[in-house]
């Protein structure tokens, strides 16, 4: 490695890279009449906020429709937030104008899930990965031929398929190519956006271990983005849990998987079937009945109380804060007392 | 992983002549299609030197001879000559000329106005999209048999009046193609990350949208400029299109029809066979075009 | 499985009702002939869960969509193979079926249940109307009577307000209960076999655990329906099948009960599958066993193992036959050379 190897997470530990204070993506939507339909706010992201430290990887976990992806998109500017903001390393990305803000995006980048369509049909994969170099004038054209071997070689692919096409690689050595992209312009910070929910299961093990081999080796920050809870549970420090939009709970990740506080990540992890007939014959899976209310359409109070197995009248009325209870661990439930367990439990409510 | 600095070979810039030449060997059909094609540029381009006769050379002693396969037929003029004398073959390889012209410069003006509206219209979006689409509509909706006979009528007989015509006439065509493939391709991740990587939207038209744009709209001028010559066959066989001195295959259609059931039937069969044959080639091309360009085969064969 | 079928099969349960052996597709393209399922043998019994198990490209929905005539020919191929399909006394060949013996038989013997819902409903027609469709064809039920098993099927399968629904159009429904009504249509002929492709794959944990329960309880439990659940998830398997076939490379190379696979697997591809799958407690501090290389290339001809580019047991005959599937026990079969157990090849 020549010009990709970096001394791994400089600056203190547990030092804050991104934060996101009440983001939010509202987009217009209009009901179904032809004429003067009421333009109806679809809240796809609204008033999130997390914290993600500097050589760590957050998980962002939720079903179809939550917003995770959004808050992603929103968090990388892809979109505009309609309200919130963005700190990159003490900056707030709102502040800047357009060049500053091409600064930062060199150290912020991203992987979708579809490897296909994150790839130009039309462009070689050393074209590919070498046009973030060729954006911000990396080097001459040797220097960036150099870097692209490089690159392939760092993330297991021969560097004599360069010239190869996107149609010619299988799933799981494309995103390997859409990692190498990401990887060209030394970043600190990659969102990973359900980066493996395309792939099979064996290929799914060799792109996470490869992202974990690369965190480990250039100090990245990781958002990492995806339903599959036993993988982000395996690849994340922190999880997130979103729901409706809305942030429900925050916590590490083994915390998060012993001890599920919001009802709706317990019926989350309840819900995963386990690889192991023996357990999976005892999991008591809490099924939650309805289904997921629409983003133009939220219930009042707390977004999961006409699907929540525990709601109370006041979950009908009042929207729960988002609260630390212990270091570390935030939720969004009316019925977790401040000492972080269950109200239900406890009183049998 | 090597350690000592390397380089590699990104590759030709487009996915290959070589495989283009693969994939048409397969499809016989799209491979006569290509043939013809060339050969009626060819023809075209180089006219004067194919041609055996001046086209417009008149000899009332060689009037009316029939083609070379008919009874007093000769190699002087394989297929004939019209009641002028004229070379019939020299003149169905001049009117190629006008042929080629109108669907080539009439393909190239309709894709340039139709990929300058489209891509303004798919890439700002808003009001601006919704004025322009209606724009687009209404040129739509002028039945344009109409607008050309009125400028004809107005502005005289000329060849640079028809292609303008339907250069403007076929251009919402590709200005709906485009914003539709522009809509398409901004959503598409390798935009976003491009765009994420801090990319300038001149950078993202020329690497990312341009390249992925060639190849609907090359398919969709293939007709185009197949119905082009069509269309303007019809309007020389009316007299709307070039000035009876140019030879063309339309106005040899229009003054061969008179003679077709009066003993000379090669005046309007040979520029009749010229258009069709012309028509179907394109076709040809064009179908397999589409089918190869088509993202779903190609991904199938991926 | 505590009530017999009251279907109008009578086979009894354990009894053997689908038995392939030896199946050979293969696709026509532009590059070359795909050999996309390369002699593939499996038995369903009558009430009992099958899971296949593979990745893309393993076979697994080729070989059952080629079981009930749904492949377009050309460009697919049957090349070989047999597939009897015993209803009481008579057996048929699936794969020498005519055209109508296989519309009777689609839906009639053997239903079947999508992944993409959206795609196998007709969106301008009513969700009941396509059930009662249904209905009416396996079942020669007047219209009201097919109209009324309709709104039952649409109760039995959990959706709420069945007498409105019934009116609904597939787009006004979520994925999840267009997946109910892919079961319910599926459940209108009272087939003794539904094949499942992928149904949960395309839906959210919470949504599949609902699905997973309502086939548990409504085919399984009540009907005594065998199940042919295809996915590439171990871990539904594992909580919905009695027996799993494990496919690579368009070929099983391992089948066994459930409990036996994943405690006593012995083809190296199904090890390395279990092992890729985080465990429950697994935090991160461990590397994921992934197996290296990428799947098979269907275009070459298939006469050797096709799992011995990636594996790290392959040895000099794994190039030059390939494995037949073999029994290692009295229900437990495997194609491989090489004696995991044993630890050396096999002889």
């Amino acid at each position: 490695m020549t010009t990709t190897e970096r001394p791994a997470a400089p600056g203190p530990a547990n030092e804050v890279l991104v934060r996101v204070d009440r983001l939010a993506k509202h987009y217009r939507g209009r009901s179904g009449r032809l004429f003067g339909g009421d333009a109806t706010d679809i809240q796809a992201v609204n008033g999130v906020s997390f914290e993600i430290h500097r050589g760590e990887t957050l998980g962002l976990v939720g079903e179809s429709g939550c917003g995770k992806s959004t808050t992603g998109r929103t968090l990388l500017r892809l979109e505009e937030p309609t309200s919130g903001a963005v700190w990159f390393d003490g900056i707030e990305l709102s502040t800047l104008d357009g060049e500053s803000m091409r600064m930062i995006r060199k150290r912020m980048q991203v992987v979708f899930q579809d490897s296909a369509d994150s790839l130009n049909p039309r462009m070689s994969t050393g074209r590919t990965i070498a046009e973030p170099l060729h954006i911000y004038e990396m080097g001459t054209d040797a220097e960036i031929k150099a870097k692209v071997a490089d690159l392939m070689s760092l993330v297991g692919l021969n560097p004599e398929w360069a010239k190869r096409f996107p149609h010619e690689f299988s799933g799981g050595q494309r995103q390997r190519i859409n990692i190498a992209r990401a990887l060209a312009i030394d970043p600190d910070f990659i969102v990973l956006d359900e980066p493996i929910s395309a792939l099979d299961v064996s290929i799914q093990a060799q792109v996470i271990n490869l992202l974990a081999d690369l965190q480990e080796r250039l100090g990245l920050t990781y958002l990492f983005i995806a339903h599959d809870l036993a993988m982000v549970r395996h690849i994340s420090d922190r999880i997130a849990v979103m729901y409706l939009g809305r942030i429900v709970e925050t916590a590490d990740s083994n915390a998060l998987f012993e001890e599920p506080l919001h009802p709706y990540t317990q019926a989350l992890i309840s819900a995963v079937p386990l690889a192991d007939p023996k357990k999976e014959r005892t999991r008591i899976p809490i099924v939650l009945h309805g289904e997921v209310p629409s983003p133009g359409k939220l219930p009042p109070g707390c977004v999961f109380h006409p699907r929540c197995p525990q709601a109370v009248e006041l979950c009908r009325e009042e929207v729960p804060e988002f609260r630390e209870f212990t270091p570390g661990r935030f939720v969004a439930c009316h019925l977790v007392d401040e000492f972080g367990s269950h109200i239900v439990e406890r009183t049998g409510l | 992983m090597t350690a000592e600095p390397q380089t590699v070979d990104f590759g030709t810039r487009s996915r290959g002549v070589s495989r283009l030449f693969r994939l048409i060997l397969r499809d016989p059909a799209g491979l006569v299609g290509l043939i013809l094609v060339l050969g009626l540029v060819i023809t075209a381009v180089f006219a004067p030197q194919l041609a055996p006769h001046d086209p417009l050379a008149q000899s009332l002693t060689n009037a009316k001879a029939p083609p070379v396969f008919s009874d007093g037929g000769s190699w002087d003029y394989p297929l004939g000559t019209d009641r002028l004398g004229r070379d019939v073959l020299s003149r169905i390889i001049y009117g190629a000329r006008v042929s080629v012209t109108v669907g080539f410069f009439g393909a190239a003006i309709a894709v340039t106005i139709g990929l300058f509206i489209g891509l303004i219209a798919g890439f700002v979006g808003g009001k601006l999209d919704k004025a322009l689409m209606s724009l687009v509509d209404l040129v739509l909706s002028v039945p344009y048999l109409i607008v050309v006979i009125v400028v004809a009528s107005v502005l005289g007989r000329s060849l640079f009046n028809v292609v303008m015509l339907f250069g403007v006439t076929a251009s919402p065509l590709f200005a709906r193609t485009t914003r539709g493939e522009v809509l398409r391709l901004r959503e598409a991740g390798f935009v976003s990350a491009a765009r994420a990587t801090g990319a300038k939207l001149p950078s993202i038209l020329g690497r990312h949208i341009f390249p992925n744009l060639v190849g609907p709209l090359l398919t969709l001028a293939t007709f185009e400029m197949s119905a082009m010559i069509f269309y303007e066959a019809g309007l020389s066989f009316l007299g709307l299109s070039v000035p009876p001195n140019i030879p063309s295959w339309g106005n040899m259609l229009d003054s061969g029809r008179r003679s077709l059931f009066t003993g000379l039937p090669w005046l309007s069969i040979f520029p009749g066979l010229a258009i069709a044959l012309t028509g179907l080639s394109m076709n040809l091309l064009g179908d397999w075009m589409r089918d190869i360009l088509d993202p779903r085969i190609r991904r199938a064969r991926g | 499985m505590i009530i017999p079928s009251a279907s109008p099969s009578s086979a009894r349960l354990g009894e053997i009702i689908l038995e392939v052996d030896g199946l050979e597709v293969s696709f026509d393209s532009p590059d070359g002939k795909v050999h996309a399922v390369n002699g593939v043998s499996f038995r369903l019994r009558a009430g009992e869960a099958l899971g296949v198990v593979g990745e893309s490209g393993s076979g697994k929905s080729v070989t059952m969509m080629s079981l009930v005539g749904l492949l377009p020919s050309p460009p697919a191929r049957i090349d070989g193979g047999t597939a009897q399909l015993t209803d009481g006394e008579s057996t048929i060949d699936l794969l020498k079926a005519g055209r109508n013996q296989m519309r009777r038989i689609r839906g009639g013997q053997i239903g079947f249940v999508f992944q993409d819902p959206l795609s196998a409903l007709n969106p301008t027609m009513r969700v009941g109307e396509q059930i009662a469709e249904s209905v009416r064809k396996h079942r020669h039920l007047p219209d009201d009577e097919a109209k009324a098993m309709a709104i039952s099927l649409l109760a039995d399968v959990g959706i709420a307000d069945p007498e409105r629904r019934y009116r609904s159009y597939p787009h006004e429904f979520s994925g999840g209960m267009r997946q109910r009504v892919m079961i319910a249509i599926a459940m209108a002929g009272d087939p003794p076999i539904v094949i499942f492709d992928e149904p949960t794959t395309a839906l959210d944990v919470t949504v599949q655990a609902q699905i997973v329960e309502l086939v548990k309880t409504r085919l399984q439990r009540e009907r005594g329906t065998a199940i042919v659940w295809i996915t590439h998830d171990l871990a539904v398997v594992a909580g919905i099948a009695d027996r799993v076939a494990v496919m690579y490379g368009g070929t099983v190379v391992e089948s066994a009960p459930i409990d036996e696979i994943y405690e006593n697997p012995q083809h190296p591809y199904t090890r390395g599958l279990l092992a890729a799958i985080p465990s429950a407690d697994s935090d991160g501090s461990t590397r994921l066993a992934s197996i290296e290389g990428s799947p098979p290339d269907l275009l070459v001809e298939p006469d050797f193992c096709p799992f011995q580019p990636r594996c790290s047991y392959a040895f000099d005959r794994c190039i030059e036959t390939r494995p037949a599937l073999i029994f290692v026990s009295d229900n437990h079969r495997v194609a491989c050379h090489y004696d995991l157990i044993a630890d050396r090849p096999r002889p």
